[in-house]
């Protein structure tokens, strides 16, 4: 048998050998109380026992604002500063979703050079979890779309390897390792079925419920694993140059779907609707793919309790 | 072996070589791209757009008023209506900018070949259309009739219109000219109808089972227009939209251009009518 | 290069986004070579008003006969106005009573009973008289920003718009949002962004210092604070803090 048994007493002699391949990021606690990956000094700070982290793992692969492009002496140049090996541990099935789903847009050609380098230093080891009220996955998957995976079991943790990256990692810690059943196979992919992109125009009476109570504050895109629109800047310096920068954007922004004297989608109704067909049906050229991984965060950083998978199910008879 | 690819968002270099004002606040700049560039834009297709940049301000997607020159200098017609363009008008002959592209899908010339060709611009839109219609006019045996109709809102506002005259005047090119409006001192300055697009196309008898129409202009015209065509018998699959959106990527990432499911800088900018139904938020 | 011919001044105002200005050490040298601040009595750099400026920075709201002069000289002798902090662009603090006392009433608290009572009336942004060209919010503004805006401007352009609400970068940040997990009375989700979510990044709510967003949701807003149980005036005096004038039945 082979050696992919991992007692939990031994774990933080685990950690320490995964720095060998990078900064290692985990799962902690803020002080004020917000669950985030963070970077691991100290093994205690890691919690592994949370629900989600406020921002899922896309801010290691598409940091909140980036230089691009930079502006010198008559010419553009690559903006972008590079990036070094990372490892990021205890990422749960739905997050290595998102990422997987981020891979698709980013390292389609032509491939976007700094998520691509960034991409090819990070080294992912996800982890089982326990869903809560938020989480609308299917419970049991797991997914393939990472290094090593983590199965937690009463008095440690099943690994496997999904990548020769992760296989190194197992001959790595081989010295930790027990033999034990490998673990169980469970179903992976796609947890989600995409929609029907008509529904965008269905009668359902939440849709104009979500559009007035929307409060446009952008966290459900912010918080999403696979949310990516970026806008695109450009500043000037005083030497003559200048830098171009992107910044993640929000199809909930008025400015989104503007041209000059123009808006495609002038109302929040028409965001909303943007946002669904994004989300579940996909665009060129992943349409018929839906992009939510059932992780839970936009309804539970939602001000006010949208939730656009109940556009979906058949309206609720009112109660008379 | 395939050619290593530039990475498609850093910008070539440029020049800008001459500058031509049209109108008082549309200008047309010729620009010089450095070498990189001509290998890129040398796949150039009507209807497709390249994202320039003006140092400092940003970039804009402009889709070319002509085919790149032999000489490999390309032609945009810019309206001064953001930053970006208040920055480039405010450019002198020399001027550094930076040039991405050709990106998109153009008109389908191979399909539009000896058919005849009905092209509708209004206002700033005949700037993609013209390079269509260069196109179609040194490339004439190939085509079927070619008909240009263009609206703009007066007459001082009229782009190329010399230009466009002289080119009716061989023959090659049949020319309606419309404006909504015309102020009396224009009056007999000009020869053009007084009316809007859709008044002209009305009068108008073609083949329209055979004929090609590419539309290009302000947002509300694509509406009417699409619908007039289809009545006067064009099928939806041979009206050629050339839409408008704030691309910013132009390669499908940043997601501003989406209509429906498809997005502007990959799919389009040049649509099939008939691929547009069911998309409200298109036109 | 020509230099740009800068205009600095305040009117009814506390001068603090002036001194922000000031306090841009770093980059004032290189800066200076650029620009000459041919108008900047704050800094004692310049007094002549009588020239073309490239660009007037003003900052305060107009409430005197005084304000409304210069601000009209200004605007005509400048190609570029630019409204400078909160109180330039939506009235700010000095505004915060016009719905609520009469001006005399707050002159004469300020002055007392029996004197002479110096001319005024209820602070307005700048464009209620002028046309302005660019803005830079805040109270006061983000170093940053008003960094971005002059170089832009000596670089003969305008920085590019950016909109999107406080809330927007504090999640960004991960900070623990305080309208939902604190239930605290936090104006985040109507106030525009671009200040890296300041206040909530330690603890403190937003008061709305930057002004309203573009698509802000008052009404939605209202209605979240009235259920966690702020009365009516209490959300209405803290939104008034920085803009008197909210419209609390605007959704879209």
């Amino acid at each position: 048998m082979e050696k992919t048994f991992l007692k939990t007493s031994r774990l933080n002699q685990f950690l320490e050998t995964l720095r060998l391949f990078g900064e290692l990021h985990g799962p902690t606690v803020s002080e004020s109380g917000v669950h985030r990956f963070s970077q691991l000094h100290d093994p205690a700070e890691l919690q592994l026992d949370y629900r989600r982290t406020q921002i899922p793992p896309k801010k290691y692969l598409l940091p909140f604002r980036e230089e691009i492009l930079h502006y010198a002496s008559g010419s553009y140049s690559e903006g972008y500063a590079g990036a070094g090996d990372l490892v990021l541990f205890g990422v749960h099935s739905c997050d290595l979703e998102g990422i997987a789903y981020l891979d698709r847009v980013f390292l389609a050609e032509p491939v976007d050079t700094g998520y691509a380098t960034r991409r090819s230093r990070l080294t992912l080891i996800g982890i089982s979890c326990e869903p809560d009220d938020f989480c609308f996955c299917t419970e049991g998957m797991e997914s393939s779309s990472c290094d090593l995976f983590l199965d937690a079991v009463a008095d440690g943790f099943r690994l496997s390897s999904h990548s020769a990256r992760g296989t190194a990692l197992l001959t790595a810690a081989e010295q930790l390792l027990e033999e034990g059943p490998p673990p169980a196979p469970r179903p992976s992919g796609p947890r989600l079925l995409p929609q029907d992109p008509q529904l965008r125009f269905s009668e359902h009476p939440l849709w104009r419920r979500f559009a007035s109570t929307c409060v446009s504050c952008g966290a459900c895109s912010v918080c999403c694993p696979t949310c990516y629109c970026f806008d695109v800047r450009e500043y000037p310096s005083l030497s003559g140059g200048g830098t171009r920068i992107r910044e993640w954007d929000n199809c909930l922004f008025a400015s989104h779907g503007e041209v000059a004297g123009a808006n495609f989608r002038p109302d929040r109704l028409d965001r909303l609707r943007y946002r669904f067909l994004h989300k579940y049906c996909g665009f060129t050229p992943l349409q018929g793919i839906t992009s939510c991984v059932g992780c839970g965060r936009c309804k539970e950083v939602c001000p006010v309790g949208i939730d656009l998978r109940e556009l979906t199910a058949p309206p609720e008879r009112e109660e008379r | 072996m395939k050619k290593a690819q530039h990475t498609p968002h850093i910008p070539f270099a440029a020049r800008l070589l001459e500058r031509r004002d049209l109108s008082e606040d549309t200008t047309l700049f010729r620009i010089a791209p450095e070498e990189g560039a001509l290998a890129e834009l040398s796949s150039f297709v009507p209807g497709q757009f390249v994202q320039l940049s003006v140092p400092g301000a940003g970039e804009i997607p402009i889709s070319p008023a002509d085919l790149p020159a032999p000489d490999g200098t390309l032609e945009l017609c810019v309206r001064r209506v953001g930053h970006v363009t208040e920055l480039l008008h405010k450019q002198q002959t020399g001027a550094r900018l930076g040039i991405r592209g050709p990106f998109g899908s153009g008109f389908p010339l191979r399909e539009m070949a000896g058919r005849p060709v009905l092209l509708l611009a209004g206002g700033l839109g005949i700037a993609p259309l013209r390079s269509l219609l260069m196109h179609l006019l040194r490339q004439r045996s190939s085509y079927g009739e070619v008909t240009l109709m263009y609206g703009a809102k007066q007459p001082r506002l009229m782009l190329f219109r010399e230009e466009l005259t002289a080119l009716a005047a061989t023959g090659g090119l049949r020319l309606y000219l419309t404006v909504d409006f015309a102020p009396e001192t224009s009056e007999g300055e000009y020869s053009c109808a007084i009316g809007l697009l859709p008044d002209l196309l009305k009068g108008f008898r073609f083949d329209a089972v055979n004929t090609y129409a590419a539309v290009c202009g302000p947002p509300p015209l694509y509406r009417c227009l699409v619908t007039d065509l289809e009545r006067a018998g064009v099928a939806a699959e041979r009206i050629l939209l050339s839409l408008e959106r704030r691309m910013r990527c132009g390669i499908g990432r940043c997601c501003h251009c989406a209509l429906g499911q498809k997005l502007c800088c990959v799919d389009g900018p040049v649509f099939r009518a008939s691929e547009l139904k069911g998309i409200p938020e298109a036109l | 290069m020509r230099r740009m011919k800068l205009a600095i001044t305040g009117l009814t105002a506390c001068s603090g986004c002036q001194l922000t200005l000031l306090n841009c050490e770093d980059e004032l040298p290189e800066l200076l070579g650029h620009c000459e601040l041919v108008y900047f009595p704050l800094a004692e750099s310049g007094n002549v008003l009588d020239v073309q400026f490239d660009a007037a920075i003003v900052e305060g709201a107009v409430s005197t006969p005084k304000d409304l002069e210069l601000l009209f000289k200004l605007r005509n002798a400048s190609t570029h106005l630019v409204a400078y902090g909160t109180c330039a662009l939506f009235g700010g603090v000095a505004a915060m009573n016009n719905r609520v006392s009469t001006r005399r009433e707050l002159l004469r608290s300020v002055f007392g009973a029996g004197e002479k009572l110096p001319e005024s009336f209820p602070p307005v942004p700048l464009a209620n008289f002028v046309s302005v060209d660019a803005a830079v919010t805040g109270c006061p503004p983000e170093k940053q920003e008003i960094m971005e805006l002059v170089v832009a401007l000596a670089a003969g352009t305008l920085p590019p718009a950016r909109s999107y609400p406080v809330c927007t970068e504090c999640r960004s940040h991960e900070n623990l949002c305080l309208l939902l997990e604190k239930r605290e009375l936090c104006l985040g989700p109507v106030v525009q962004g671009g200040c890296n979510a300041r206040c909530p990044a330690t603890g403190i709510v937003c008061e709305g210092c930057r002004g309203p967003v573009r698509e802000a949701n008052v009404a939605q807003e209202l209605e979240l604070l009235l259920e966690r149980g702020f009365g009516r005036d209490e959300i209405e005096r803290r939104m008034s803090r920085f803009k008197p004038e909210w419209d609390y039945g605007k959704r879209s």
